[in-house]
């Protein structure tokens, strides 16, 4: 139970870290997965697996990469044991997530997480990292296992596809805007 | 933070508000509280 939580001055730094990075952790999953249920799945094995290791942790301040890399291992893991692809260059996968990305982010911006859903893993992945969990590019480097120009690479590319999604998505909305007002205008005649 | 210019980014976060700005889940607080009472 939340009430019964300890307070912060009786929590290892550790713990702090951990319960700070929570939301970040979550984000970062349910960019990878675009599924809440299994990305707060990957989240609880994180934080499983991270508490066993965390002796393992040498820099306290390497904490944010340090995590995000086991969530990211975590979720390569299941991955490959459900044999499913991670790439999805074409958008086939993203395209039949868009729905679901609707129906399960009820707000305002339901229209920018279905765009990002619809972008590469590479690009959501990189984006998210430095947009949304506020690493840097040599952090988000380090989680994704590539070099700091292979991010901004991914960055730029990631926005560029994301900004065509959502002109894509606003002109499809302005046509059935239009298409409508067109037939209410000849059913009243 | 790498890279915080531009609308994009600001709409990328806003997307993200659901999770960003809501209480963290009682089954992660729990799940953190237990590992540090050694229960699990």
């Amino acid at each position: 139970m939340t009430s019964g939580l300890k307070s912060s001055a009786s929590k290892s730094n550790f713990e702090q870290q951990l319960l700070a990075c929570l939301k970040r952790l979550r984000a970062y999953a349910s960019s990878l997965t675009r599924n809440a249920a299994e990305a707060d799945d990957i989240v609880q094995q994180t934080i499983m697996i991270a508490w066993e290791r965390q002796a393992a942790l040498r820099d306290a301040e390497a904490f944010v990469p340090w995590i995000m890399t086991i969530l990211r291992n975590e979720f390569f893991m299941r991955v490959r044991r459900a044999g499913r692809e991670i790439e999805d260059i074409d958008g086939t996968y993203s395209e039949n997530c868009a729905v679901e990305a609707h129906q399960e982010v009820a707000t305002e911006f339901a229209d920018v997480m279905s765009a990002l859903h619809r972008l590469p893993f590479d690009q959501r992945e990189a984006l998210t990292l430095v947009f949304v969990d506020q690493l840097s590019y040599e952090d988000a480097a380090e989680v994704c296992k590539c070099s700091i120009g292979t991010i901004k690479s991914r960055i730029s590319r990631g926005r560029s596809r994301l900004q065509l999604e959502l002109d894509k998505n606003n002109s499809e909305s302005s046509h059935s805007a239009a298409y409508k007002s067109c037939t209410d205008a000849l059913a009243s005649l | 933070m790498a890279d915080s210019d531009g609308s994009l980014g600001d709409k990328l976060r806003q997307a993200f508000s659901p999770i960003m700005d809501e209480p963290i889940p009682p089954r992660f607080l729990e799940l953190v509280e237990k590992l540090a009472d050694g229960k699990k």
